[in-house]
């Protein structure tokens, strides 16, 4: 069956596509692996205390992976389980409801999870080599894995369906709560700033308040402390205590089976049938939502007054289709609002106060760098299926006066302002808590608003040379050649723009920076690295890179679009 | 019908080749201004290549396509301010509401203001969409996504209708609905209206003139007198249909 499956792959998709996902993959995958390596052994070479501080960490990542995996098990299981068509026709027929809610739990956990568990698999392999794992407690440690992917996708399927049962209009009170939350978000974000909360930056005090933050996800309720139990029994070859926690979750994992099954047969198809009722019941407070609605899309009109139409008519729609999908800025308010919660804290961890040399200037280009991936990640999975989609609208762009090339250079526009709002509210985030001097801010600055129109326009343009009108699902869309290639490029081009945040500042100042705290001055900024050259250069290939990655696939997606027939 | 000097569609020994495959084969034709042109032929005799080339989502091959004297390759923005076409299944925007679809494509033609809002009132009455114009369209039912797109296509009062088989999903209401709607703008206001449907009573009810296209060729073209005279038939327009397409099928067994 593999072998069927491998060769029919082999034929059905071209081996050149075949070749760059599999470099794609495998540069990742040895990305993640030498980073992890990296930071688990500077770690572990803490003295007295490195192997404890592994120890909290290793809770906190299976914790945090547990609470990500959930939430977005509940996303992929409302659309496997309540939006597919599959799902409308599997209902109309005598199938056992249970079996259906099972079987369709079961695949929104195999696309939900499988990312987890390959890049699980590299910072692993890291771990196990700084632990001095054997192979044979390396492949149990990363078989516990499918347990504990298990456990998430019961939790996030039974969480979705009970939610969904519970909420009658279920789009307007999720996207009102999502909002809650964001602003809730903010004021968290914020507050350490407002408050000039600030830390010592010894090493005791980041220990302080690091190790009882960590205490919580030991607690033996969570499942994450179950597999993070597993792995460190290993670690301190202690198999017993290994096997019971594995026991643990295997038992829970067929627990939480047995709760799939139990609640699909009492709620899945009164869930679905609700769903299914767009419409809901017309009560007073769901007509007053409806005209707070109106009234705040014609404010969003009335801001938008100074685009002419019909730039504005596309730029209007294109975000009330955003806004009626909370799947696609839910997420990024997840991703986002992490990354946000972290840069508002790192003072609070001392990072503003340098434990070495040049470690506010690494930082920051680890910041720029999950910024961007964030961001590049986001912009392809939702940017780039845009333009097949809007092309199946071809009826209606191709007798309007409007081109699709108008249409295209508009939505660059939108989704570049979008994502450069966001990202460069993180990164100005980060360079406060940090304290940088203003020349790095700046440069930052201006490297991550070159970076977000760039993102925009490869995943926008890569679309519009690569239009799929047949496929509707955006998913698809996603997993194709275009698609695939766009993911790539980001990756390579988050890589330049991330050298060129940290070479200039970091590898280049770092001998100046250890001498100026040595009290050795040798004048002059220590950051600088032979007057402003090293920055100047690193800003010039920064734009080079973006123009390049950016303007060349809009160009050729513009010309594409003139040019072509849609068929 | 009113004659007139300047054809309000013009299509000139236009041909549309795909690979090796020639979908459509010289085809000319010139439709009058106020005329209803009714397109039949089989299953892939070219109709549709021949719609999507008349609204510019096609490049033809060989050939020149006029709408309203403008010439669709080098005016195209002229030519389809003229325009409004409605295929089969009409692809929408699921998560805006009727009325906000309609004033998106208002604004999209440059409709804007009171006109907008009066002309989008008028069109959901006369299609029986006022009470669901505040629901999502994902919401609707395929006929309701069919009166929708009508209503898009007539707000910005085109000149020239295209239709791709205009009763699909039309309850027996809608569809009367829709033909009154197409005879009295073609009559009233000199809509000129192309269509191509299988449904062979619309052509008969509605149509001025039929051209019949089989493998990518015009085979026939007339008013149904015509065509009945030269099919050599006095019957309904389906015998007239498959004499000229070459019979009807044979049942096997």
């Amino acid at each position: 069956m593999a072998g069927h499956l491998w060769r029919t792959a082999w034929h059905r998709h071209s081996r050149f596509q075949m070749a760059v996902v599999g470099l794609g993959v495998g540069a990742m995958l040895g990305g993640v692996y030498w980073a992890s390596w990296e930071g688990l052994t500077l770690v572990h070479r803490v003295p007295f205390i490195g192997p404890l501080i592994i120890e909290r960490l290793v809770y906190l990542l299976t914790l945090v992976v547990f609470c990500l995996l959930v939430m977005s098990q509940a996303l992929v299981s409302l659309s496997a389980c309540l939006r597919s068509p599959e799902s409308g026709a599997l209902v109309a027929t005598p199938s056992p409801p249970a079996s259906v809610f099972l079987c369709k739990t079961s695949e929104a956990t195999v696309v939900a999870g499988w990312a987890t568990a390959v890049l699980l698999v590299p910072v692993l392999c890291a771990y196990a080599r700084v632990a001095g794992w054997s192979l044979s407690s390396l492949v149990t440690a990363t078989a516990l894995v499918l347990p504990y992917l298990a456990i998430a996708g019961a939790v996030g399927a039974v969480g979705m369906l009970s939610v969904v049962r519970a909420v009658p209009r279920q789009r307007t009170l999720v996207m009102w709560g999502l909002a809650a939350a964001a602003l809730r978000g903010v004021y968290l974000l914020g507050r350490p700033l407002w408050e000039g909360r600030t830390s010592t930056g010894t090493l005791t005090q980041f220990l302080h308040e690091l190790l009882p933050s960590a205490g919580w996800a030991m607690s033996p309720w969570w499942p994450s402390q179950w597999l993070a139990q597993a792995w460190l029994s290993l670690t301190h070859h202690r198999p017993g205590e290994a096997l019971f926690h594995a026991g643990l979750l295997v038992a829970n994992a067929l627990f939480a089976g047995w709760l799939v099954w139990v609640v699909g047969h009492y709620l899945f198809r009164g869930t679905y049938l609700v769903f299914q009722d767009h419409a809901g019941p017309v009560t007073w407070w769901s007509r007053r939502l409806a005209r707070v609605a109106r009234g705040c899309w014609r404010v969003v009109d009335g801001l938008l007054a100074w685009v002419p139409q019909p730039a504005r008519a596309l730029v209007l729609k294109d975000l009330r289709l955003f806004w009626r999908e909370p799947l696609q800025w839910g997420q990024g308010l997840i991703f986002f609002g992490i990354l946000g919660l972290y840069f508002a804290n790192m003072q609070r961890m001392g990072y503003d106060l340098a434990f070495a040399p040049g470690w506010k200037q690494l930082v920051t280009g680890l910041n720029v760098m999950a910024t961007l991936l964030t961001l590049g990640s986001l912009v392809v999975r939702f940017a780039y299926p845009q333009m097949s989609l809007e092309l199946r609208c071809a009826w209606l762009w191709g007798a309007t006066p409007v081109s699709t090339r108008r249409m295209l250079l508009t939505k660059f526009w939108v989704h570049g302002s979008l994502a450069c709002a966001v990202t460069e509210g993180l990164v100005v985030l980060s360079n406060q808590a940090l304290g940088l001097p203003a020349a790095m801010q700046a440069c930052a600055v201006v490297m991550v608003g070159w970076a977000s129109f760039a993102l925009a326009a490869l995943a926008l343009g890569l679309g519009a040379c690569f239009p799929d009108v047949r496929e509707s699902d955006p998913a698809k869309l996603v997993s194709s050649f275009g698609g695939t290639l766009a993911l790539v490029v980001t990756l390579a081009y988050v890589g330049v723009m991330t050298a060129c945040v940290v070479v200039p500042w970091y590898g280049l100042a770092a001998p100046r920076l250890l001498t100026a705290q040595a009290g050795l001055s040798m004048g002059g900024e220590p950051w600088l690295v032979a007057g402003w050259a090293a920055p100047a250069a690193a800003v010039g290939v920064a734009g080079v890179a973006s123009l390049a990655v950016g303007g060349v696939p809009l160009w050729v997606g513009a010309r594409r679009l003139t040019q072509g027939d849609v068929r | 019908m009113s004659s007139s000097t300047t054809p309000m569609i013009l299509l000139e020994h236009v041909s549309k080749r795909f690979g090796d495959a020639l979908a459509v084969a010289d085809l000319s034709l010139a439709i009058q201004p106020g005329e209803i042109f009714a397109c039949l032929g089989p299953n892939a005799a070219g109709k549709t290549t021949t719609i999507r080339m008349l609204v510019g989502l096609l490049r033809p091959t060989a050939g020149r396509i006029a709408i309203g004297g403008h010439d669709l390759a080098a005016q195209p923005q002229e030519a389809k301010r003229l325009l409004a076409y409605i295929p089969d299944q009409p692809f929408l925007y699921e998560q805006l509401t009727g009325r906000e679809f309609l004033e998106f494509v208002g604004q999209l033609y440059g409709i804007n203001g009171a006109d907008q809002g009066r002309r989008i009132e008028a069109w959901l009455a006369t299609f029986g969409l006022d009470s669901a114009q505040e629901m999502l369209i994902e919401s609707y039912s395929h006929g309701m996504r069919q009166r929708l797109s009508y209503c898009a296509a007539f707000l910005h009062e085109p000149r020239v209708l295209v239709l791709d088989e205009p009763m699909v999903g039309l309850d027996p209401k809608a569809a009367r609905l829709v033909k009154e709607a197409l005879r009295q703008q073609a009559t009233q206001d000199g809509l000129t209206v192309f269509l191509s449907t299988h449904v062979l009573s619309v052509a008969e009810e509605v149509a001025d003139r039929i051209g019949i296209i089989d493998h990518g060729h015009l085979v026939a073209l007339g008013t149904l007198p015509e065509l009945r005279s030269r099919a050599g038939s006095t019957g309904q327009l389906e015998e007239v249909f498959l004499r000229l397409t070459g019979g009807a099928p044979q049942v096997v067994g």
